[in-house]
């Protein structure tokens, strides 16, 4: 993964990125990219958090690509991608269009095990990245304490796990 | 079973599941969806052919269903009935239903995934002709066989544990008890943890009741509490209230912690040893012919402390139980359901969720 790689992160890496403080930075020498509905979730009526963070929408809205996937794209990615109909309203908008995006180089970000699961199902290992990851090659090198499910070290251990399965 | 066939056959369950709650018959549907056999529908049903994803849309058109309904396994699609304690008659129940059915068919959903074996629910062979003393010795009856002690209202999850029945407590409007909550697969007792110590007991007594005999004496939809003393309820909910006061006050123990003059004061310390509420402990006693229904009244019409003088009566119940945590926990850790999802279908926050594993003493499955 270089700089200029395209990563689609989900609604928990945006909301963990700036209770870090690192949003800003990332945004500005990275290829983010989201969807839509990933960014209702971050804004406080729709994030699922307590406290609730205030999260700059403009800020995500000029600074990231946004995705619109359709709903015509959502199901028929989900009837060829099994499984992927059962994760939530914002990372089943971002796996839809992974899915759209398969053969271009991309890379997505998720602290979640089900959709980390699927992906490794789909065959996108190589395209799992943690934020940690990202954070690095961001050529940031300020220490920053990441929940767990954000490091590098959980993103290695879940997706070992999850390619064994694979291979049973 | 590997994804796609897993998938295929929630395609084909969901199918035939809103075509019989539109009631329709599969010839009727087959020809809504101009196939030209009958048989092709029902391959499909059977999970022995394939949808195409023009004739999911053209399903879902046709059984008029959000496309997504056909494939998305936490959706839920599955009967369920309940029973709810409420003491407010103008009680909208709708929201509160929909929430129940997502719940319940999160439990149903992740054991399946998880390939846990359905249990055997126990049952208790009474029906509405039985007597109250009926109700009251088979509730006694638990008390020995599960050693339950002299005091059962603080070994109650035991109980339902051993019953394989699931328990969970949730944050409910004031107006709401609880509720009972039957599908093919599971039964569910939802309690509103915000009620005072007592009241939570006792409801968890009586929908035990309604679960036990769901199938011979199905419940109330809706069971009017304390509308009015006087309000006649059905016969089900009374012989319900009967054995849980038996069960949460065992008539040897009970009667051995009377003190000799039965005023407000000594009955409301006995009522906080056993868990229960002054209420409860006042009509146990009518029930055992240890006082009057005029001496019961004049008790109850008297003013008390809130929480009838102990202040740990008033503290909430922590959420939901340990035994469902654990499913979530299993299903989190193996990647099947998303924290989110989890936390969207429960109606609380990731943080809140996270804070409920630490009050049942769980390790969280996430730090996100």
């Amino acid at each position: 993964m270089n700089r200029d790689d395209v990563i689609l992160v989900d609604t928990n890496v945006i909301i963990e990125a700036h209770r870090v403080s690192i949003l800003k930075e990332i945004l500005g020498s990275l290829k983010l990219a989201t969807v839509c509905k990933c960014i209702e979730e971050t804004q406080t009526g729709a994030q699922n958090r307590d406290p609730r963070a205030n999260i700059d929408e403009a800020l995500l809205c000029t600074r990231m690509h946004i995705f619109y996937p359709t709903d015509e794209q959502i199901l028929l990615a989900s009837m060829e991608r099994p499984g992927l109909a059962d994760v939530d309203a914002g990372e089943l908008h971002l796996l839809t269009q992974a899915h759209l995006m398969d053969g271009d180089v991309w890379f997505v970000s998720s602290p979640d095990k089900h959709p980390m699961r699927l992906a490794i199902e789909y065959g996108w290992r190589d395209r799992l990245v943690s934020l940690e990851a990202v954070y690095r090659i961001a050529n940031a090198n300020r220490k920053v304490s990441f929940r767990e499910n954000f490091t590098e070290a959980w993103h290695q251990r879940v997706c070992a796990e999850f390619l064994m399965q694979t291979m049973r | 079973m590997d994804r796609q066939t897993e998938q295929q056959h929630l395609i084909a369950q969901r199918i035939t599941y809103f075509r019989k709650l539109r009631k329709m018959k599969q010839q009727e549907l087959s020809k809504m969806m101009s196939f030209n056999q009958r048989q092709t529908l029902s391959d499909i049903e059977r999970g022995e052919r394939q949808v195409q994803a023009h004739e999911l849309v053209r399903f879902a058109e046709v059984l008029d269903v959000p496309p997504m309904a056909l494939l998305d396994a936490y959706e839920p699609a599955l009967d369920v009935e309940f029973s709810w304690r409420t003491d407010n008659e103008e009680t909208a129940l709708a929201e509160f239903e929909q929430r129940g059915r997502g719940i319940l068919n999160l439990l149903i959903t992740l054991r399946r995934k998880l390939n846990i074996a359905p249990v055997a629910i126990s049952s208790l062979p009474l029906g509405e002709r039985n007597s109250y003393e009926d109700a009251q010795r088979a509730a006694e009856k638990f008390v020995d066989k599960f050693q339950l002690g002299d005091r059962p209202g603080l070994v109650l999850h035991k109980l339902y544990e051993q019953l394989n029945i699931d328990c969970i407590y949730l944050p409910l409007p004031n107006h709401i008890s609880g509720a009972a909550i039957a599908s093919d697969e599971a039964l569910l007792a939802v309690v509103n943890a915000n009620q005072v110590r007592g009241r939570r007991n006792f409801d968890k007594a009586h929908e035990l009741f309604h679960c036990l005999t769901w199938r011979t004496m199905p419940p109330s939809h809706i069971d009017h509490v304390q509308v009015n003393l006087n309000a006649k309820r059905s016969r089900t909910e009374q012989l319900a209230d009967a054995f849980a006061g038996a069960l949460l006050m065992p008539m040897g123990p009970l009667l051995g912690s009377l003190p000799d003059e039965l005023t407000e004061s000594t009955l409301m310390q006995v009522a906080n040893d056993f868990e229960v509420s002054f209420d409860a402990i006042v009509w146990r006693l009518v029930s055992l012919e240890r006082m009057s229904k005029l001496e019961a009244k004049q008790l109850l019409t008297g003013e008390r402390p809130s929480g009838d003088g102990n202040a740990m009566n008033l503290r909430p119940h922590k959420l939901l139980s340990e035994s469902y945590l654990n499913v979530l926990s299993s299903g989190i850790s193996a990647g099947l359901i998303s924290v989110r999802r989890v936390a969207e279908i429960l109606g609380m926050s990731i943080d809140s969720l996270a804070a409920t594993f630490r009050a049942h003493n769980l390790a969280v499955p996430y730090d996100m």
